[in-house]
């Protein structure tokens, strides 16, 4: 049975589903590969392209985990990262121009290819349209508002442009890439376009990472709230942060019967058997857990485990410390409605088993 | 509240030091090779840009009108105390 590590951090923040040692092979071989591509004299591009592709893997694993823990929040944090490699693009161009004494020849960006108005509009009404659908999930957070608002100008530059770069290139060719807000464009301002759109992506991130700050603070792991739901959103979101991953193999023993207890468990993945023993030798299977289901608080409030929990499949489990347990507890007497009701099922079915004897020969 | 008033300062200050930067690159840096659009060339495609603008805006009003609609579902909802109010 495998636990992931725990370090200072919010749990949306933690690599979560990998284990930490495949995040430093992942690491190890791409720097190698980095090393390779310097040594073989690849471009700019390439070494970056290469130092990036073993971690593609990685980040998807633990995006998908990610979006069915904390939902909508998952595509908030991927969309966030992106557009900060997007502004790392824009940054890279300045330091090219800066260091090229303004030459734009050779001043495209580390994928320089990509460097086109088609791949421009793409990308930013993607940042645009994304940020909509933000909005609405997250409607209260007035920073993706500010975001959206930025979003929306930079895309009616990028409109414009990628229309004359269709419509009329000799145009576009004698200055009109210029754009609106460009220097001598159809507004114009101060600026030459490579330092606009610098300026613009600017104002874009900025207030995307205030609002992701923001949103963090409410982003909290679906199933501990499936499983109890009359938490309220701050006990769900201080709670999500002490929980713990556990994997457990099939026919793994997830906790003992009559074994002390020191931790209250919720299936996320899997299924999980209940099993009571009985002091003449015989087990019956009293309950078998699904996701979004728990066990370990009988355990918990009386010192021993109640039953045997076995994994019946591969299974995912989220573990939450006795102590934080009982905490929440004792702070929350819709949780303890809800846990004193699972606790009587249980007893009832531990009481239908041992009481008659198994019927079926167990 | 306090902390509101944190977050518009950090965001007044990179937006102007953003600004600050992108002026003086432009300034002392400069851009080679600098095109520039003639002027009579420069009015002729202002049209375009109207557009691009009013397309943006109209797909804005619809994100608004849209948030606009849930926020009031969410509310009747909550003065009914029937449906579960959504969080985050």
């Amino acid at each position: 049975m495998a636990r992931s590590s725990r370090w200072n951090l919010p749990g949306v923040f933690q690599v979560q589903r990998l284990p930490i040692r495949v995040v430093l092979i992942t690491a190890a071989i791409s720097y190698l590969l980095q090393i390779g591509a310097i040594l073989q004299g690849y471009p700019l591009y390439g070494i970056v392209a290469v130092t990036i592709l073993p971690w593609i893997l990685v980040f998807a694993f633990e995006y998908i985990w990610k979006y069915e823990h904390y939902g909508f929040f998952a595509f908030l944090l991927a969309f966030v990262l992106l557009q900060l490699g997007h502004l790392s693009e824009h940054t890279v161009q300045i330091v090219q121009l800066y260091a090229s004494g303004g030459n734009l020849a050779v001043s495209h960006g580390v994928f320089g290819q990509l460097d086109f108005e088609t791949v421009h509009v793409v990308w930013d009404s993607s940042v645009w349209l994304g940020l909509a659908i933000c909005l609405y999930k997250f409607s209260r957070n007035r920073w993706l508002y500010v975001a959206f608002i930025f979003a929306s100008l930079h895309e009616v530059e990028h409109l414009y442009l990628y229309y004359i770069y269709n419509t009329d290139r000799t145009f576009y060719l004698m200055g009109g890439l210029t754009g609106v807000m460009g220097y001598q464009g159809v507004i114009g301002s101060p600026l030459y376009r490579p330092y606009l759109h610098f300026f613009y992506n600017f104002m874009v991130v900025t207030p995307m990472l205030i609002a992701f700050a923001r949103q963090t603070e409410h982003a909290y792991d679906q199933f501990l709230a499936k499983a109890l739901p009359d938490l309220s959103e701050r006990e769900l979101v201080q709670t999500t942060n002490r929980l713990e991953r556990v994997v457990a193999k099939a026919g793994d023993v997830i906790v003992r019967q009559d074994d002390p207890s020191d931790r209250f468990y919720i299936v996320t993945k899997g299924e999980v058997e209940l099993i009571v023993s009985s002091k003449e030798g015989w087990e019956r299977t009293v309950a078998t857990l699904e996701p979004g289901r728990f066990f370990g608080e009988l355990g918990i409030l009386t010192g021993r485990n109640a039953a045997t929990a076995r994994a019946k499949t591969h299974t995912e489990l989220l573990a939450l410390d006795s102590r934080s347990f009982t905490e929440l507890m004792k702070s929350d007497a819709k949780v303890r409605a809800d846990v004193d009701e699972d606790m009587r099922r249980l007893h009832d079915l531990k009481y239908a088993t041992t009481g008659p004897g198994p019927a079926d020969g167990h | 509240m306090k902390r509101g008033y944190v977050e518009a300062a950090v965001f007044v200050v990179v937006a102007i030091g953003a600004f600050s930067l992108a002026y003086w690159l432009t300034q002392n840096v400069g851009l080679h090779p600098l095109v520039v659009p003639p002027q009579d060339m420069r009015e002729k495609h202002w049209m375009v840009a109207a557009g691009a603008a009013a397309f943006v805006v109209a797909v804005d009003a619809f994100v608004f009108v849209l948030i606009i609609v849930k926020h009031r579902r969410e509310r009747l909802a909550k003065e009914a105390g029937s449906a579960p109010v959504l969080r985050g």
